[in-house]
């Protein structure tokens, strides 16, 4: 009896809190920011990835083509990467749909299913997970958010917002701290932290182009903090946003047709 | 006291058959003593030549931390130093291997016969020890060529050749001339998969090896595994594994500690080891229980000995024999009876050791059903001088300690009471 009373004012006390979390200006900025790197609702174009590890004899590159439909309240995402150099990495191709994650072998023409236990994991070698590239879980839908902080580099205003997951929310992380410029909710950096509160990986945004008449920045820079020597870098060659993508690219058929 | 020795060695032949029965007990308990550990020790060496042969090799290079780990995370990044360590001209070696190791997944695919996917069979996969293999080198210094049951070894002319265990190709359903699809993950920790077609199956007689191992040429798992001319494991066999410490001790003082590992076939399969120690506990309760038997017919002899003679101990002591000579004259009597065993029974077991290092007990009868464990059906003894050494000991020791009760009791009659005792 005692017990549950005390259960009772904790969730009274706390609710609130957890309910009234989501700081509707926050959340804007965040939904603005997504769309700046990802489009409205869809993307498309080709990008370069650079591996760099401590224990390897030299940097890996990485070129490839990708589409994506984002998640939407009722929607699943789609994306579909396409690996184009090196040449024996050439023609592989991974799909997402939903949850769901594929990936086809060109020389045995063979498509295998990722199981939802490895979209964690590194997408190639890089560190940059299976979840990060095909992202299913969404920055806008799965996370509170908070305004923490503003101040004014060089003349620009940052604001640094703090994403904390949902209850249910398809996330590892226990938060992610996003600084976003407010002029045009472009973002400079991103800091994930582990379930402990531990920082484990920082991600920066630089060479701010235009592409297809938007403004974004082309070269991301992904740095794990227990790795120390590593890194990932993604420059962007081409992007176009909300083009309409043609359903058929995000299929079994497509996928095993290596895109050509 | 050379009286009481004089006296001690006539009683043993007092009573000769009694005496030449306990000896021929205790010869005949040492020698099979002796025999049994010759053969024990005969089998566990062969069993270890076996598994250092046909795949382990005496001595493993690798990078630091690759045993515990088995990724390609620990490499030998620079293969032509690191074989330049091991001096290959030398006598005490007969060659060395490179190769590359790594867990991965093998499944059937087979080809339809329309060429194209045969889809009908369910495939099955099962996890995995890829290695890549020079076909040359292992022909030298391995005898997993012998061990191919069906097809044939692997060769650089067939650059997608793979040759599997008996075990993993009953378990995958394919035999010789089917289609497998390995899985891995590469150099750059990105998934690989390729095909490969099975060329021969072994059947080695180890349950990893059989059940858990793909072999290919190196170049292909090389290129697979975009490794360049990088590996994991360069492995060195001996003539003699006397040199095992010499050897391995040389090739690690020529290498950095902090990026190689040196490692013996005991630290490669500690499994073997504690197999042998295992199977030698067995050995050693058999011995245990006949020794037992032996020390308890000696003591039932020396009993027997002592209460017979009552009156003369009487008498000695009567005479001003101290009781501590009287003990000791039938603790000697002892001495003699289980020494001129143990003298026999060393020889009896030399002799039937030593034959069986020439002529090996000889289960062809049983070959079948032993070649399915790889075991040669031929056993041959080994001759160790601990074993010698050890048996004999165990022997004399047990044999004089049981002869402590009669001695004590011998010397402890008292006089009077003696001489009169009927």
């Amino acid at each position: 009896m005692k017990r549950s009373v005390v259960i009772a004012v904790c969730v009274l006390l706390f609710l609130p809190a957890l309910i009234s979390g989501d700081d509707q200006s926050a959340v804007e900025l965040v939904k603005r920011m997504d769309s700046i790197i990802r489009g409205t609702n869809s993307s498309e174009g080709s990008m370069t990835m650079i591996i760099k590890k401590k224990r390897w004899r030299k940097p890996r590159t990485i070129k490839m083509k990708f589409w994506e439909v984002k998640r939407a309240e009722n929607e699943p995402g789609k994306s579909f990467i396409l690996i184009t150099d090196p040449v024996s990495e050439a023609g592989k191709g991974f799909l997402k749909i939903g949850n769901e994650m594929w990936s086809y072998f060109p020389n045995v023409n063979t498509t295998t299913k990722i199981p939802p236990s490895m979209m964690l994991q590194n997408w190639m070698g890089s560190d940059f997970t299976n979840d990060d590239l095909v992202r299913e879980s969404s920055i806008v839908l799965d996370y509170t958010h908070r305004t923490l902080d503003t101040e004014t580099q060089n003349g620009v205003k940052l604001t640094t917002i703090e994403l904390i997951p949902k209850p249910d929310a398809p996330v590892t992380w226990g938060k992610i701290v996003i600084t976003v410029r407010e002029e045009d909710a472009i973002p400079t950096r991103q800091e994930y932290y582990n379930e402990k509160g531990k920082l484990v990986r920082v991600m920066t945004f630089e060479d701010i182009k235009v592409m297809s008449g938007q403004k974004l920045p082309t070269k991301w820079t992904m740095i794990p903090k227990d790795k120390p020597g590593d890194g990932t870098v993604i420059i962007v060659n081409d992007m176009k946003f909300d083009a309409g993508i043609d359903p058929q690219t995000f299929t079994m058929a497509n996928l095993r047709k290596g895109g050509l | 006291m050379s009286a009481f020795l004089k006296l001690a060695w006539r009683n043993v032949w007092r009573n000769t058959r009694r005496s030449v029965l306990t000896i021929i007990a205790v010869a005949f308990g040492l020698a099979l003593c002796i025999y049994t550990y010759a053969i024990a020790v005969g089998y566990h060496n062969q069993m270890i030549r076996d598994a250092i042969g046909v795949f382990a090799g005496h001595i493993q290079v690798h990078a630091r931390g690759w045993d515990d780990n088995q990724t390609l995370e620990y490499l030998i990044e620079e293969p032509d130093k690191t074989i330049a360590t091991v001096p290959v001209g030398d006598k005490r070696i007969v060659g060395l291997a490179p190769r590359v190791v790594t867990p991965g997944l093998v499944s059937r695919k087979l080809v339809a016969k329309g060429g194209g996917e045969d889809t009908s069979k369910e495939e099955n996969t099962q996890f995995i020890m890829i290695v890549g293999a020079d076909p040359a080198a292992e022909l030298k210094i391995t005898i997993l060529a012998d061990k191919i049951r069906r097809g044939k070894f692997i060769s650089n002319d067939d650059p997608t050749g793979i040759i599997i265990g008996e075990d993993l190709a009953e378990s995958l359903g394919v035999d010789v001339g089917d289609r497998v699809l390995l899985w891995t993950q590469d150099y750059y920790e990105s998934l690989q998969a390729q095909f490969f077609f099975v060329r021969g199956i072994y059947r080695a007689g180890a349950f990893d090896l059989d059940g858990g191992y793909a072999i290919a040429p190196l170049a292909t798992i090389q290129r697979f595994l975009n490794l360049d001319d990088m590996l994991t494991t360069v492995t060195v066999r001996l003539s003699d594994p006397q040199h095992l410490e010499d050897v391995s001790g040389e090739i690690d003082s020529a290498l950095n500690p902090k990026v190689y590992e040196v490692l013996t076939w005991e630290e490669v399969m500690p499994e073997l080891r504690q197999y042998v120690v295992f199977d030698d506990i067995g050995a050693y309760v058999f011995l245990a229980i006949l020794i037992i038997v032996v020390a308890f017919g000696i003591l039932n002899t020396q009993l027997m000995a002592v209460f017979e003679r009552i009156k003369e101990f009487g008498t000695m002591l009567a005479l001003g024999a101290r009781p501590s000579q009287v003990a000791f004259t039938v603790f000697a009597e002892c001495f003699f009876m289980t020494g001129v065993g143990v003298l026999i029974g060393n020889v009896l077991g030399f002799i039937a050791a030593y034959i069986n290092t020439k002529v090996p007990i000889n289960l062809s009868s049983e070959a079948d059903l032993l070649a399915v464990f790889g075991i040669d059906p031929k056993m041959y003894a080994a001759i160790t001088w601990p074993n010698f050494v050890i048996c004999s000991g165990i022997i004399m020791g047990l044999a004089l300690l049981m002869s402590l009760w009669p001695a004590m009791k011998a010397a402890r009659f008292r006089p009077v009471e003696a001489l009169r005792y009927v």
